[in-house]
């Protein structure tokens, strides 16, 4: 019978402190990031964390039963060949999982259950977690902490091909159209997502020849959601392959001039210094798509036709913003929920079970994360700076291990 | 016995040794896999030494534990469960140590001052108080240090030279063409 194979209790110990170390880097770098004032993401992000973690354990096992352990291992696969899907961004395959594990971070942060409850949620939502991994990256691993915060997910010979299709960015005037596009597509991707890294993501460095070479999916137009009308003239996405002088790099990285060049698990590249990447920039190619894995096929843009692609990008995000800012403030908050409950839908999409996903209630809400969230509300931003810095990852107490206290006394040692 | 990969080189770290400021019993031994605690553990230890301040035992894991997770913002000590025996008492317990601000809450200036390849060189800390994954107290001491697990392999950078610092790399002995 297919299933998923659960790991032991125990083990999700291993699994929580592994989560606690890399979200802690992560927020210690977006830490100095702005933030939107349009956009409740405290609040949302509250709910749709708990949404996630009471609800999409049923989906795991759901999922598990339908495809098994190879096929859940198998979701990635078509990231391996291509690109411009959401199921070869790093932000969309890791937070399906992490953010209902933040779910739990967030009811144990506020005292609204205690480190041992729900413990079958942590098991379910680890293993599969875990499994997922073992098809994503090249090497198997679970976080790109795990290999030097470089991401290699396509295939070589599909980078080899995409490096014969880039064009170089000599002319002044045409880098900085470029450098405009690739501003505006993230910024719209960002957007589309309610201000989250589920709209974008980079995979890479890969290495050819002499080149280091990053390729940047930014999701413009996701079609699930109900303000899809705002921006329906979009593709489903945008992609750009970026190349980047490697010998450069390798110079620069030995003489201190460049300290860190690292992709995180959110797709994310952080640099420093923070714009060594237009430093190093040589070559870029640039691509859409219309509909996400498994229809859709993705079309090569040349750069000269980028103005007009910019033109209606620049559109967009003047009615996004509107939208935004007409909506009520509660509103934004189930929106963004949605947004979040949307990064499990590579996982479904990936077997095309997303409309059967629907039927069984993928879209619906489970009424105790409404009951946590306004329990929880007025603690929301306190709870999100202990949370995500890795302060909130408490291992389940276990047989032989010195207990924690009582059930809330989670930083209390008992003698 | 350490598996390739990211380890700690400052000069003050050794591989496992029966030396110590406390009282020694016998040298760290890696477990074979039948003798293990947790199938699902990268590796562990039967270690037995007496240690008799928590000051020794930061000082007995900075010069033979060998596993750092190098993040971005600091590094994380993988020797995350101990077992010991304290006053007539024998648990497991976490014990979580670090190089670098933790918890990681740099400023902005902060982060641009903060320099990776240099940091790798400092001790590491225990962060003893309000922590979830440091069960283990500074007044469990003296205690029998039985067993160390390493809960995690160590990293494996696929370009090495773009991650570690130059001279873990090699990078800084290459001469690199214009």
């Amino acid at each position: 019978m297919n299933k998923l194979e659960l790991m032991p209790t125990e083990e999700t110990v291993k699994w929580a402190k592994h989560n606690s170390w890399y979200v802690a880097d992560l927020l210690a770098r977006r830490g100095t990031e702005g933030e939107n004032p349009l956009i409740p993401r405290a609040e949302y992000e509250m709910l749709s964390f708990q949404t996630t973690f009471l609800q999409h354990p049923w989906l795991y096992l759901w999922l598990g039963e339908k495809v098994g352990m190879e096929g859940i291992r198998s979701i990635c696969s078509s990231g391996h060949r291509e690109f411009g899907i959401k199921t070869i961004t790093p932000c969309n395959i890791q937070w399906g999982c992490g953010i209902a594990l933040f779910g739990r971070l967030f009811l144990i942060d506020s005292g609204l259950i205690g480190p041992n409850d729900y413990i079958d949620n942590l098991r379910i939502i680890y293993s599969f977690w875990r499994t997922v991994f073992e098809g994503y990256m090249r090497e198997g691993k679970p976080a790109a902490m795990d290999v030097g915060y470089a991401l290699q997910v396509l295939d070589q010979d599909v980078v080899e091909d995409l490096n014969t299709q880039v064009e170089p960015l000599d002319d002044p005037e045409l880098r900085a159209t470029v450098g405009q596009f690739n501003s505006l597509i993230q910024l719209m991707g960002f957007l589309d997502h309610y201000d989250c890294r589920l709209g974008l993501g980079d995979t890479g460095p890969y290495e050819v020849d002499d080149r280091l070479i990053l390729v940047r999916d930014c999701f413009v137009n996701e079609k699930s959601f109900p303000w899809t009308f705002v921006v329906g003239d979009l593709p489903f996405s945008y992609s750009m392959v970026l190349t980047f002088d490697k010998k450069k790099m390798m110079r620069d990285r030995k003489s201190g001039r460049m300290k860190m060049f690292s992709i995180y698990n959110t797709g994310t590249l952080f640099c420093d210094p923070p714009d060594y990447e237009d430093q190093a920039l040589m070559e870029v190619a640039v691509y859409m798509r219309d509909e996400d894995y498994p229809n859709g096929t993705s079309t090569r843009i040349p750069l000269s036709d980028l103005p007009e692609h910019i033109a209606k990008l620049e559109a967009a995000v003047e009615r996004m913003y509107r939208y935004l800012a007409m909506k009520p403030w509660f509103d934004k908050i189930l929106e963004g929920n949605w947004v979040y409950v949307a990064a499990s839908l590579p996982y479904i999409r990936a077997h095309d079970l997303e409309a059967e996903a629907a039927e069984m209630g993928f879209w619906d809400m489970d009424l105790r994360s409404m009951e946590y969230l306004l329990k929880g509300y007025t603690k929301a931003g306190e709870v999100q700076r202990n949370a995500m810095a890795g302060l909130g990852a408490p291992p389940p107490q276990m047989p032989g291990f010195r207990g924690r206290g009582t059930k809330f006394g989670k930083y209390e040692v008992l003698a | 016995m350490a598996g390739p990969g990211v380890k700690e080189e400052s000069e003050n770290v050794a591989g496992p040794s029966v030396k110590g400021e406390s009282e020694a019993m016998a040298g760290p031994r890696v477990k074979d896999d039948s003798e293990k605690r947790y199938e699902w553990s990268h590796e562990e230890w039967a270690v037995n030494v007496n240690l008799k301040t928590a000051d020794d035992f930061e000082e007995w894991l900075n010069r033979e534990t060998k596993y750092y997770i190098r993040a971005n913002a600091g590094f994380y000590g993988q020797c995350v469960i101990v077992c010991i025996e304290s006053k007539g008492d024998e648990f497991l317990c976490y014990v979580d140590y670090y190089k670098g601000k933790f918890p990681p809450w740099y400023n902005a200036e902060e982060l641009s001052k903060l320099d990776i390849d240099d940091l790798r060189k400092d001790a590491a800390e225990i962060k003893w108080d309000g922590w979830e994954w440091t069960t283990l107290k500074r007044d469990d001491f003296p205690l029998r240090l039985k067993e160390v697990i390493f809960l995690y392999p160590p990293q494996q950078p696929t370009i090495p030279w773009l991650f570690l610092s130059p001279e873990e790399s090699g990078l800084a002995d290459m001469d690199i063409p214009e």
